[in-house]
């Protein structure tokens, strides 16, 4: 699903790397969560896996289609929900995720049925012809979740989605989450909350500095009771070294 | 004082701290650049007023120039303090964040308010202070004049502030309910603008004629008295005026210090009253939003971007004002302008130069109207990431950016050209030669704005996600439209009395279609490499 090998990442101005050598593979029907303090790489990471940012060198591969080659075949495949939950706010939430759905060339019968779906999961039907820029955080965050989700992307990838939401609209998104890896796709998202990826996920990368410290597999007995502890003992090592 | 202090120097820092970054090299030759655009406008300006000032002397109305300088002034330091006002106080990016800190809104209040009369100060010494000397050494005033004009300074920028500040919040009320009439907003921009001008050019008009015939005699004896008269109603500049030249100098000091007390009183008890509640009830708000119920609809890529950027502009009162008030009123303004233009031209020179001088005018417009197009990639602001996530190709999207401007400018420039055509200012196969001139030259300055913005774009967006300062690819793009403008007029206008005007607009066209190949290359080439480097952290 996802391939990235020998990611290399640098900032203009920047001596060092902020991604340095990452390499991962993700497969159809997981959760896939990424860990790491702040400035560890984890935003950066996504930005590279999604488009935004250009990398130095290594590779990104998106269901078959090399990011750097054929971008719009990979970009195709992704759905990304941003930390800061931008979006074009002049537009109504219909408006948006209409103008999503166009880029994304997805037929009306299709969207209408996503978009009333999420509608009603995320309980923002009555607002969906209002002005963006009147919406609430959480609301502002559902619609970007929305707008993610109107091609039903064979990867899904969320910076931080959690922040900012009210219990009930978490639930909703964890159930997503869950529901569109049962239907063989993929997860990736990255979060600080240990408690919710340990629950969630099936394997967890942890980022320090650039460098991917840890690869782990929840299935494997124990791990994800002990998730925090191996969290705690990269991320400090490495503060205290 | 201490809270004051603190919120006074960091208001000063967020205004002119160190902004850093750039070659050393750049921005010293960028520094020596304002500077000497800022001494040879100010030259101008000191040499102009002074050349006012001894034809009104001439003419006896020294008093009526010190009344309506003191009225100009006055009204010019109004209208920028009441946006000042509502931007720098009411509507300040950080007025939430303030809330939230355990400061008094007087103290905040204090340190905003303090910013502004910073500079009223500047401005009243800078503009206006220079010409009331340059006016009592004119017209050989006492020293009580001069003892008195420190006074009448401190009127000078308490008035407007006061003013200003007593029109922030019902200007504020009026700007939030009419916010979501786009339509209606850009109606009354489109007359407000074409009114405007059409005042300015009738009173250029006027002083052309008088100019022309009564033998450079401005002040006929009629002006003379309507101006007369008119200064003496003009409260209460001419109570300041009168304060300085001492005519009536007592009562006119009583009723100045009355007035500038009064509405300085009122605008102290306004704010104390109202201005934590203004700026609570404007943070809740969000700025009044609308609801417009639609029907899922299916658009091809290019056709959603072209929608979606379209709906941008035109639902933002900043942007449907800079791009598409402009482009509506350009017909008018270019009317009026190649109107006295060639007036003038016809006179001293020959009515062969009016295609040339048509050109000329529509070019500056363009370049106006154009000079929009170097923030396209700017004005995503926050939102630039879906430009780069989205699976439709850079090329598309900057193509469809370009379309949009262009398809814009060029029914602006073809209607200019059928009105220059329709009322007989210049003939028709001028007036398209002049179309089609203005049209590659459209392309052109379209495609360098663009390239511009790709190559270095500034998203200093703010609350409103609109542009928050003035983008430096936009002044780039004025400057070398309005250089361009000039060139093809004076080329023009040249070639005309050289070769005729189809070999002189054959050979501009033929340029202007090399020039708009060159710069569609400029930006085309390495497009997407350059786009795919831009990045926000």
């Amino acid at each position: 699903m996802l391939q990235i090998y020998h990611l290399k990442k640098k900032y203009v101005n920047s001596k060092r790397y902020a991604i340095n050598d990452l390499t991962l593979e993700l497969k159809e029907g997981e959760i896939f969560g990424f860990l790491g303090q702040n400035g560890a790489g984890k935003s950066t990471t996504i930005k590279c896996i999604t488009g935004i940012h250009p990398y130095d060198e290594g590779q990104i591969i998106v269901c078959g289609y090399d990011m750097k080659k054929d971008p719009i075949h990979a970009k195709k495949n992704i759905g990304y929900v941003p930390d800061n939950h931008s979006v074009y706010e002049k537009l109504t939430g219909r408006e948006y995720v209409n103008y999503i759905a166009d880029l994304y060339e997805v037929p009306l019968a299709e969207r209408e049925e996503r978009l009333n779906k999420y509608l009603k999961m995320f309980k923002i039907s009555f607002a969906i012809d209002r002005q963006i820029k009147g919406y609430s955080h959480g609301m502002k965050q559902k619609i970007c979740i929305i707008a993610a989700l109107i091609h039903n992307p064979k990867l899904w990838v969320l910076d931080e989605p959690m922040v900012g939401l009210d219990p009930q609209s978490m639930f909703d998104i964890i159930d997503e989450m869950k529901a569109h890896t049962a239907s063989g796709n993929t997860v990736f998202f990255s979060s600080h909350n240990i408690d919710l990826v340990s629950k969630l996920c099936d394997r967890v990368a942890i980022i320090h500095d650039g460098e991917l410290c840890a690869l782990v597999d929840l299935h494997e007995e124990g791990k994800r009771e002990a998730l925090e502890s191996i969290f705690r003992n990269y991320t400090m090592a490495e503060n205290q070294a | 004082m201490r809270e004051f202090k603190t919120l006074f120097r960091l208001e000063m820092k967020a205004r002119f701290g160190t902004r850093g970054g750039g070659k050393p090299f750049l921005t010293a030759i960028k520094i020596l650049l304002i500077l000497l655009l800022v001494a040879v406008v100010y030259t101008l300006y000191i040499f102009g007023v002074k050349q006012l000032i001894d034809l009104f002397v001439l003419y006896g109305m020294s008093t009526e120039f010190l009344v309506l300088f003191i009225a100009v002034s006055q009204v010019i330091l109004v209208v920028f303090g009441i946006g000042s006002v509502i931007k720098n106080l009411f509507r300040s990016g950080d007025n939430e964040l303030m809330m939230r800190f355990p400061v008094s809104p007087t103290a905040v209040f204090a340190s905003k308010i303090s910013i502004f009369v910073l500079y009223q100060v500047v401005f009243t010494l800078v503009v206006e202070l220079p010409v009331f000397i340059m006016f009592g050494i004119t017209t050989g005033q006492n020293w009580a004049y001069y003892a008195l004009l420190p006074v009448v300074l401190i009127f000078c920028i308490l008035l407007p502030l006061s003013v200003s500040n007593l029109l922030a919040i019902p200007v504020m009320q009026l700007n939030s309910r009419t916010k979501n009439m786009f339509t209606l907003t850009l109606i009354v921009s489109i007359i407000m603008v074409a009114v405007g001008f059409g005042l300015y050019m009738r009173v250029i008009q006027g002083v052309v004629d008088y100019m022309r015939e009564e033998a450079m005699s401005f002040f006929s004896k009629e002006t003379l008295s309507i101006v007369s008269r008119a200064t003496k109603y003009i409260y209460p500049s001419n109570w300041f005026a009168y304060m300085l030249i001492g005519k009536w100098r007592l009562g006119s000091s009583l009723l100045s210090l009355a007035v500038v007390s009064a509405l300085t009183v009122g605008a102290v008890i306004l704010n104390k009253r109202h201005y934590l509640n203004t700026i609570l009830r404007d943070i809740e708000g969000g700025g009044f939003t609308f609801t417009k119920v639609t029907k899922n609809k299916v658009r091809k890529p290019a056709a959603a971007v072209f929608c979606r950027e379209y709906l941008e502009i035109f639902r933002s009162s900043n942007y449907s004002f800079q791009y598409l008030c402009m482009a509506v009123a350009a017909p008018i303004m270019v009317y009026s302008c190649n109107k006295l233009a060639a007036g003038l031209g016809e006179n001293s020179i020959g009515s062969v130069i009016v295609p040339a001088l048509a050109l000329m005018v529509m070019l500056i417009f363009c370049s106006i109207i154009l000079s929009f197009a170097a923030s396209s990639v700017s004005r995503e602001g926050e939102n630039f990431y879906l430009t780069k996530i989205v699976p439709v190709s850079y090329r598309t999207q900057i193509l469809v950016k370009l379309g949009l401007y262009l398809v814009i400018s060029t029914l602006s420039i073809f209607i200019t050209a059928l009105l220059i055509w329709l009322t007989g200012q210049v003939k028709p196969q001028y007036a398209f030669g002049d179309f089609g001139i203005a049209l590659c030259v459209s392309v052109a300055v379209t495609c360098f704005a663009v390239r511009l913005d790709t190559t270095r774009p500034q998203f200093a967006v703010g609350g409103d996600g609109e542009l928050s300062v003035g983008n430096i690819s936009t002044f780039a793009v004025l400057f070398i439209g309005f250089a361009l403008s000039v060139a093809y007029g004076l080329f023009g206008m040249f070639g005309i009395f050289m070769w005729g005007e189809g070999i002189t607009l054959l050979s501009l066209g033929l340029f202007s279609l090399v020039l708009a190949v060159a710069s569609v290359l400029y930006l085309m080439i390495g497009l997407e490499k350059r786009y795919d480097r831009i990045t926000q952290r």
